[in-house]
Parts: C-alpha cells; structure tokens; sequence
C-alpha cells in the first residue's frame, strides 16, 4: 500500500527533530568545526583545518584541575548543607513546610549576578569581618576574594538545585519504612543510614550533578567572590572569546568541557540509576 | 519446677495496660485504656476509623509517647523506651518493606540490627526458617515490589516475627488485600499464632474478620474501650445498641424498661411489651433500651396461614425485598405489629424451598430467649 | 556601605555579557551580551524622519559616555533619534562589526582596535566635508597617531590614561610602576591589578623596565614570571576596582582615568597618579560603520556633536578629556583643571598607545591566561 501521508509519528516527532537539530546539532556542528580552525590575525576565526587547538588545550589543563577541584568541593559542601536542611523540611517542619521551601527558593528569583554581588560587601573588610572585630573574635579576618568566599558563593546559588531533588526524594519517602526500621530494633543513627540515606540516594545524585555541572561552568562567582585570583573554565572561556578573540581555542576548550560534562552526566545517571535500585528490574528466582 | 515457676513464666510474658491515655490538645484520642494480655491471645482492637485503635497500637510500639498510663511487659514498664528497644515488632499497614532489599535482607533486617549481631550463617538460618514458615523460601531473592500483596504480607510478617518477638502487633495487615484473599490469611494468621504461642494484637475496623480470629475483642469507641471480652459473648451480650449495631446486624425496636427478673426483661416499645434476654446486669426500669433483634434469629414461615414455632411474638408481614447470597437470604418484612425489619435464613437445601418474591404474605416471630435487650446508647451522652 | 551606583556600569556590563556567554556553554556564537538601550525615545514631537537624514541613528558606545540631554538635542534639531547600544569592551563592538548587518551606524572604539578594523574594513573613511572638523590645532598627544594616521578614519572622543590610585592608609606615595609593583608584592592581599592584559601585562613591562607594547616571548616570559611571584599577594585581579577600594578592602589598584575621577571624588583621601616611568595614554574613537545604515545622518550626528559647545557640554558630562583646546576653553574650569582629567603634557609625555600588535598578540593574551590561572 502507498504511503500518501507521512505516518502519524513522523509528524509528531518533527518539532521535536528540528528542536534537536536546531539546538543540539547546528552548533555543536559549528563549535566543532570552528575548533578545528585558526585563529584570524585581528583574532575571531580564519577557516582552516587543524587538530592544534586540541593538542594546544595540554598547555591549558590549570583551569580544568582548578575548575574540577573547587567544583567536587563545592559540591560536597552544598550537599552537607543541603541535606540536612531538606530533611528537616521534608520530614519535620509539618506545616512550615511551605513557607520553608518558599523561604528557599524565593531569593533566586533576583538575578545571580546582583545576589552574588551583595556577598562582596557582606563579606568585605567592612561587612562581616569587621562585625567581629567589634565582637572581638577575630582581629583581622580576611573574606572577600579567597577560596572560602568561592565555596560560600557556590553553596549560596546553588543551594535550591542540591535542597530540591534531594526534598522530593525524602518526602516521597514512606514514613512508615522509618518506622518499621525502628520497630525492628534500628536506632535513629542505623536507620538513617540503612533506610533514609539509601533511599535518597538518587536524589543525592540527581542534586549533585544538577550543582556540578553548572559550577564547572561558573564564570561570575570565581571573578566577584575570588577577585579574579581562581580561574575556573568558564573564565578561560570568556578569556579566549572576548580578550584573546582566539576562537577556534575557545571552541576546542568548550568542545573538551561539554565532553567533559557529558561523561559525568553519563556516570552520574548510571549511578543514580544503579541507586534508585527500587527499580523493576531484578533477576527473576 | 512446679506450679509456681510456670505461673511466674507466664507473668513475665504478660503484656499490661494501665489507664493509657494519649491526648492531642483537646483531643482524647485514647482515654484510660487499661487491659492485660496473657501470653498466647489473639487479641483483636476493633473499632470504626477514628476510635483511637490505632493510636493505641503506635503507643505499644513506641511511636507515640502516651500522655497518661503505663505499659508493662511483665514487670518491666516499657512505656519509656524507644521502638528499637521493645520486644514487640510490628506489622505495618502497607507492610513497609524495604523497597532497596530483597527479601531475605528485608526478613534479616532485625537479626542485623542486635547488638551482638548473629554470624551471617545464623542470619541465614533463622532467615530461612521465617520464610518457609510463611512459604515464601523461594522467592528469598526478589525485590518486595515483584511480589503479590499476599507475598509481601507474608514477607511483612515473616520479617517482623524473625527476631522472636513476645508481641505481634498488626495494624490492618489485611486491609489491602481482596477478599479471598483475605479469608485464607485469616485462617494462616490464626493458626500462625497458634503454633508461636505469643500474642497478637490486631488492629481491625473490620468485624467479621475480629469475629472470625480473635480469642478477645476490645471494641473501641471515642477513646475508650467499651466492651473486652470474646467473640461470642460480644455477639450475643453487646454492652449497648451502639455495639449491637456495629457487631454482626441488628433489628431495633426503641423502648423503656417496665419490668426486670429471673433473666428476662420487659420493655415498652411502640408496638407491645416485649421480653427478652437482658444483656447488662444494671438495668432499671424507666431505663431507655432496644430491643435488639438479630436477623438470623427471627424465623419466618412462607405459609402466610402458619405462623413459625415459636415461644415469642409472631406477626404477619409482607415481603418487601430480598437479596440472595447463596448460603443465606436476606428478607426485608413490612410487619403487621413491628414495622420493618430485616430476617436472615439460612440455607441448607435447595433455594428454592424459601425463595420468595417481593410482595409475598409471611408470618415472622422469636423465640423471646433470641431478643436482647440493650441499653441504648445515646452519642451525645454516651 | 557604599550604593549599588558606584559600580561603574561598564563592568557589571561586562560581567552580565561573560556571564551569559560562559554559561552559554558554545560561546561566541550568539552575538555578545544583549546591548542594553538607552533609547531616547521621548514620544512625540521632534521631525519626522522625512530629510535625507532618515529618523534614526544606532551610536554603539560605552556606558555613561554621552550626555542624554545632547542626544534629545541632535534629536530636536535634525529630527534623528540615536539609538544608544551600551558595551563593557571594544571587543564586543568588534564581535558584533564582524559578523556583519549589526545595524550600528557609529562605534567608539579603543584606539588599539582601529588598524585592525581598517584593514578587515569595518569602518569607512570619514567625509570631513560633511562633518566640518578641522583636527590641526588638536593636542598632538592624540591625533594623527599611528593607529590612524591623519585620523582618516577615526576622531578621537576623548582620551585618558591608566594610572595607579591608592589610598592614605598605604601610608606610601609610589610615583612609578616599579614602586606600585613593589608595594603590591609586599602587601597582604591589599593591590588590585586590572582583568585586561594590555593595561596590566603592559604597566608590569614598564616596572620592569620594559616597553609596554612588549611583545616578544622573552620579554612577556619576565612579565608573567614577576605577576605570577606576587599573584598570592593580590587582592584581587578585576576590572571592577572601585568596590574594593571603597570597602577599604584594596589599598591600591591600576585604575583608568574615569575609575580614578569617581573615587577620588568621592574620597578626597585617595589619589589618583600617572606613573613617571611610562604607561598607558588611551583615546576612544568616534568612526562611522563600513556597513552603516544611516551614514548621512552619522556624519550629521558628528558635525553636531564637534560642535564646540555640544562638545564641551558632553566632557562636563562624562569627565573625561577632549583634545580639542576650542572644546577644553568652553569646558567646566573645575574639569580642566583636574590633573586626573586633563594631566598636563609633561605628565603624558612618558606614556604610549598600547598597539594593534599589543591587542591581537596570541603571546600577550597566552601570558595573561597563564598568569591568571596560575
């Protein structure tokens, strides 16, 4: 039988090709092939073909480390941070627990870049420290512009991304699996760690990589909160497009970090996947 | 050993309940609740959603602190500790399995969690034989959410029974399952129970299940228990019409009392004096009470010429409504001299013999031993 | 606390258009930070947009640089309205010239920028006839450069320089870069040095006794050594130098000339010095688009605002220096005679120009990266 008409899933999937293509593919395309090209001598792009830029990027690996390095700590310290508080909320506020996520989630709807830059002021030599220097804790307590003051920015904007995955899979969370590890002779300590913290688990993936992608691309915090002493990828970025205007640079160094990003992506999902082992799948007896 | 080690044995297995109160605000959930287990009793709580059963039930496991009352495991009050400390495990609701471990880690969940934790030959062992007392040994190593409702109630129960509690306390373990079901594990619980020779506490709101299983049947209403003894003295001598109606089913005739003796009791009603059997010691005359009526014990005679033999009053009536369940008819008669009430026959033989359709003449009538009379009770000041 | 105005809006610009563009992920390819307008739409009233003219002009500048009341002046008189698109770096202005049909009739560039726009043709010739400007009794600190030869292409708008500012708690009064540099080294965290490599790489050069357009890899390979060795020291590498200086937090930073007017403005205990051991002197351009849309009302619009009173009145604005003395004799006399503003001919004489060469060298911006991510 003739086909006459597309079949009713072709149609229905094309906005979502083109949305792939338009999105996805096309620049993607044009990153790979302006990476593979040289550097115009007024700087921008000049065609050409040449794998340099990629061999050039071994001379470049400083902000990579120094990117993976406070990005994992970051992390790690959004989650200590994170996982209490959307514990509480989710399993003890009752009824706050509304006003609580709204308290939340409320201050991201003012931009990044003016909530980041109030931190300079409170954590500047007249903002917090000089609050204790009054109290006489400490003399001369120096904040703005150190690797505390970076992680401080990373916990502060990240906070809902880590809280909010981490929130629905506690309050998914049966509280009557609680109580029957209790019931079965676990402490509160051994329940956490054989119930709740297993059972959040995906949510603790999900959270982090929501939080880690992101700060690896972080360009505001390290030049507000780190005096432009840190450089993170996202500054090595903006470096090459804009001061050096060394394109095809650029474009091999965005190309390593979404490859980059994509295999933590891949490992993590795997992860959270293997966690959330409630799955259906399992070996049949 | 005599006599008197036996009995002390006994007493260190009892479960004792003293004037147990939980209040939330001005909320009585459980008022003075008091009661004593003795080992080896399938002890039923039955009550309609809200009495207070299930409040009560956390308060023995540990997940309410009551307000008032104290909880005796033989002489030791266990009202303090926290759920972890107390010989007694739970079956939940919904069962609470463990939805990241199979099923043998779910069942050897409390082995793992004593201090001197058993050798994982042991855990193995113990986990083993909690299986096959359920019949679950070879599905030890699927994942509770692969599992029928009946498996993961019998994984729920087979996990909560693994460490050797002197307690099982179910709340509704039942409810979630359909209704053959249901009637099997009944009869597994039952004779479960048998076998451990601990006592169960079990939550119901369902009668004929507390019926059908329980050695003792507190009902509970508002908070408190009202009547606690065993199934059939329930059924036959229910404190007030309130239990009367929510035990079994009942015809009312609303009355006072004119006349008590020799185990019988007189009632005024609407229609006549009627007689039967008083089901409280207390009652006065002048005292408002029903005239309780069970379906079963009215008989009825299909001959609207033949009243049935009986020692009570008979009337004639009209067939309004019927409905078949196959080994009984339920008969709703317009009665000449009671007003409508409802008459349960049993059958034994063909069907045909007793099926009748709507708008045929009857005669109905007791046996004044099979009418009860009850002290009605009233919610407003009950 | 100082308010959120003393900012300088060129680098919150600068961090919104880094910002999107970082976490854009494929950079570069969508056009820079979107300009922020800063219309002059009033509504009605003024021209049509009937004359030859046409009724509209798109001016791609920097923040603060033109007075609006001007803008709403040029709009009365020739009935054109100017479209004002702000930009936190030549480099943006560039980004969009080059990939064509930006729609800007007349850009401001640093005058690093200009060889290269002439030769990749961005910009066209200026018709002096239309504009009616005569440059030859101009200050010779600024016109006919090398970057523009006979300013063919290019006038400048105005001029200023990259000096040192540093407040009295330093308790030391450096006059060249070699003592900003030594101080910065000894200091805790106190000195803030630019995010820009030509300001910065080129005033280290000159400390350590080298040209500030250095170019050649052992030259810059000194530099990044010596910036590296007190990096630890810094308080912080930025452009945005105001803050940290008003907070009290950084005690003495490279500073432009419009950064060194505000702060000693509004804190008479800090100063502002133009180093005797060399420097940077640097000129934002007026030039007309090759691609224009509107180049006879871009020549109108340049002709209006060389008028010496309209001139004046937009240097009162921005408070920076114009390089026409007939300008400069209409100008505020509190303006002209701040030294930060108009430094006298001694003072620049030591400084140069930072070169096309100093702008696209792949050495001097593979320097700066590694200086800063080391």
């Amino acid at each position: 039988m003739p086909k006459l008409i597309p079949r009713a899933s072709t149609l229905s999937t094309a906005p979502a090709v083109a949305w792939f293509v338009v999105f996805m593919v096309a620049p993607l395309t044009v990153l790979f092939v302006v990476s593979v090209g040289v550097r115009g001598p007024d700087g921008g792009y000049a065609g050409g073909f040449t794998f340099d830029n990629y061999l050039e990027l071994g001379n470049r690996l400083a902000p990579i480390w120094n990117t993976l390095k406070f990005s994992l700590l970051g992390t790690a310290v959004t989650l200590l941070v994170a996982y209490p508080l959307a514990y509480y909320i989710a399993v003890k506020a009752g009824r706050r627990k509304l006003v609580l996520l709204a308290l939340v989630i409320v201050p991201f709807w003012t931009s990044m870049l003016i909530r980041t830059y109030a931190w300079t002021f409170l954590l500047g030599s007249n903002g917090l420290p000089a609050v204790l220097r009054e109290w006489g804790v400490v003399d001369d307590l120096r904040l703005l512009n150190t690797p505390f003051a970076i992680v401080l920015g990373i916990v502060y904007n990240y906070l809902p991304l880590m809280l909010l995955p981490i929130y629905v899979a506690l309050e998914r969370l049966d509280p009557s699996l609680r109580a029957a590890s209790k019931d079965l002779g676990a402490g509160r300590l051994a329940t956490f760690r054989q119930v709740t913290l297993p059972l959040s688990a995906p949510g603790v993936v999900g959270g982090c990589l929501l939080v880690l992608i992101p700060v690896m691309g972080e360009y505001l915090i390290p030049v507000l909160l780190g005096g432009g002493r840190s450089y993170f990828l996202g500054n090595a970025l903006a470096d090459l497009f804009l001061q050096s205007r060394n394109w095809p640079l650029g474009a091999a160094l965005a190309g390593a970090f979404i490859l980059l990003m994509t295999a933590i992506l891949l490992v993590g999902t795997a992860v959270a996947r293997r966690l959330s082992g409630a799955a259906t799948t399992g070996s049949p007896a | 050993m005599g006599a008197v080690a036996v009995e002390a044995e006994r007493t260190q297995q009892q479960l004792r309940v003293e004037r147990l109160s939980k209040h939330y605000g001005d909320v009585r959930a459980v008022s003075d609740v008091s009661f004593v287990l003795e080992p080896g009793t399938f002890f039923a709580l039955l009550g309609p959603s809200g009495c207070g059963k299930t409040t009560l039930l956390k308060m023995l496991a540990g997940f309410e602190t009551p307000t008032a009352g104290e909880i005796f495991l033989g002489d030791r009050s266990i009202a303090d500790d926290p759920p972890f400390r107390r010989p007694l495990n739970t079956v939940f609701q919904h069962y609470a399995l463990f939805p990241h471990m199979d099923v043998a880690k779910n069942v050897g969940y409390a082995l793992r969690q004593q201090k001197e934790r058993p050798a994982r030959s042991e855990i193995q062992r113990q986990v083993e034989r909690a299986l096959r007392m359920v019949q679950l040994d070879h599905l030890a190593r699927r994942r509770p959410q692969e599992l029928s409702g009946g498996q993961q109630q019998r994984v729920a129960l087979a996990r909560a029974l693994v460490a050797g509690p002197r307690v099982l306390l179910l709340d509704e373990p039942l409810s979630a399952l359909d209704a053959k079901l249901r009637v099997d594990m009944q009869s597994e619980l039952k004779s479960l129970q048998g076998q451990l020779g601990i006592s169960f506490v079990f939550v119901t709101h369902d009668q004929s299940e507390a019926l059908s299983m329980a050695d003792r049947i507190a009902v509970m209403r508002d908070g408190r228990i009202v009547q606690d003894t065993t199934p059939h003295d329930l059924y036959d001598r229910p404190v007030d019409s309130w239990v009367a109606g929510f035990i079994g089913s009942s015809n009312f005739i609303p009355g006072s009392v004119s006349a008590v003796g020799h185990g019988r009791a007189e009632a005024t009603t609407a229609f006549q004096r009627l007689r039967g059997v008083p089901t409280v010691e207390e009652l006065t005359s002048g005292q408002s009470v029903q005239v309780a009526l069970r379906p079963e014990r009215i008989r009825i005679s299909m001959d609207p010429q033949t009243p049935p033999q009986v020692d009570g009053p008979v009337s004639p009536g009209t067939v309004q409504a019927f409905s078949f369940h196959g080994d009984q008819i339920d008969y709703t008669v317009a009665t000449r001299d009671f007003g409508t009430l409802k008459v349960r026959v049993p059958l034994t033989g063909e069907a045909d013999r007793v099926l009748v359709r709507e708008a045929v003449s009857v005669q109905i009538g007791w046996n004044e031993d099979d009418a009860r009379i009850v002290p009605t009770w009233d919610a407003d000041n009950g | 606390m100082p308010p959120m105005n003393n900012i300088s809006r060129r680098d919150l610009l600068r961090l919104l258009g880094y910002g999107s563009l970082a976490s854009a992920g494929v950079a570069g390819f969508a056009a820079c930070s979107p300009p922020e307008s800063e219309g002059t739409d009033s509504g009605s009233g003024g021209g049509g947009g009937d004359g030859e003219l046409g009724s509209e002009l798109t001016l791609a500048t920097w923040p603060n640089y033109d007075d609006p009341e001007l803008l709403e002046k040029f709009r009365e008189e020739t009935g054109v309205r100017v479209n004002v698109q702000v930009y936190g770096s030549t480099e943006e202005m560039e980004t969009l010239l080059r990939a064509g049909n930006s729609g800007i009739d007349i850009a401001v560039p640093s005058q690093y920028a200009i060889p290269g726009w002439i030769s990749s043709k961005l910009i066209q010739p200026l018709d002096y006839d239309k504009i009616d400007v005569d440059l030859s009794g101009w200050n010779k600190a600024v016109v006919d450069q090398e970057f523009d030869p006979g300013n063919e292409y290019t006038i400048p708008k105005h001029w200023g320089t990259t000096g040192m500012i540093y407040s009295e708690e330093l308790g030391e009064e450096p006059t060249t870069w070699r003592e900003f540099f030594e101080l910065a080294g000894s200091l805790d965290r106190r000195a803030t040095i630019v995010d820009h490599q030509i300001s910065s790489i080129g005033s280290a050069a000159v400390a350590l006794g080298l040209d500030f357009n250095v170019q050649d890899p052992q030259g810059l390979s000194e530099v990044a050594d010596y910036l590296i060795g007190m990096k630890s020291k810094l308080f912080a590498i930025s452009s945005d130098v105001q803050p940290g200086l008003r907070n009290g937090d950084s005690w003495l930073s490279i500073a432009w000339t419009g950064d060194g007017v505000q702060v000693v403005r509004d804190n008479p205990t800090f100063k502002y010095v133009i180093a005797s051991d060399g420097g940077e002197i640097w000129s934002d351009n007026w030039s007309v688009a090759a691609d224009a849309p509107h180049p006879e009302a871009a020549w109108a619009f340049l002709k209006f605002i060389h008028e010496p009173e309209n001139a004046a009145a937009n240097i009162n604005f921005t408070l920076y220096a114009h390089g026409d003395p007939e300008v400069n004799e209409l100008v505020d006399k509190e303006v002209v005679d701040n030294p930060v503003v108009y430094p006298d001919d001694d003072t620049i004489a030591p400084l140069s120009f930072a070169t096309a060469e100093t702008y696209n060298s792949p050495d001097r911006a593979k320097t700066w990266s590694r200086i800063k991510s080391s």
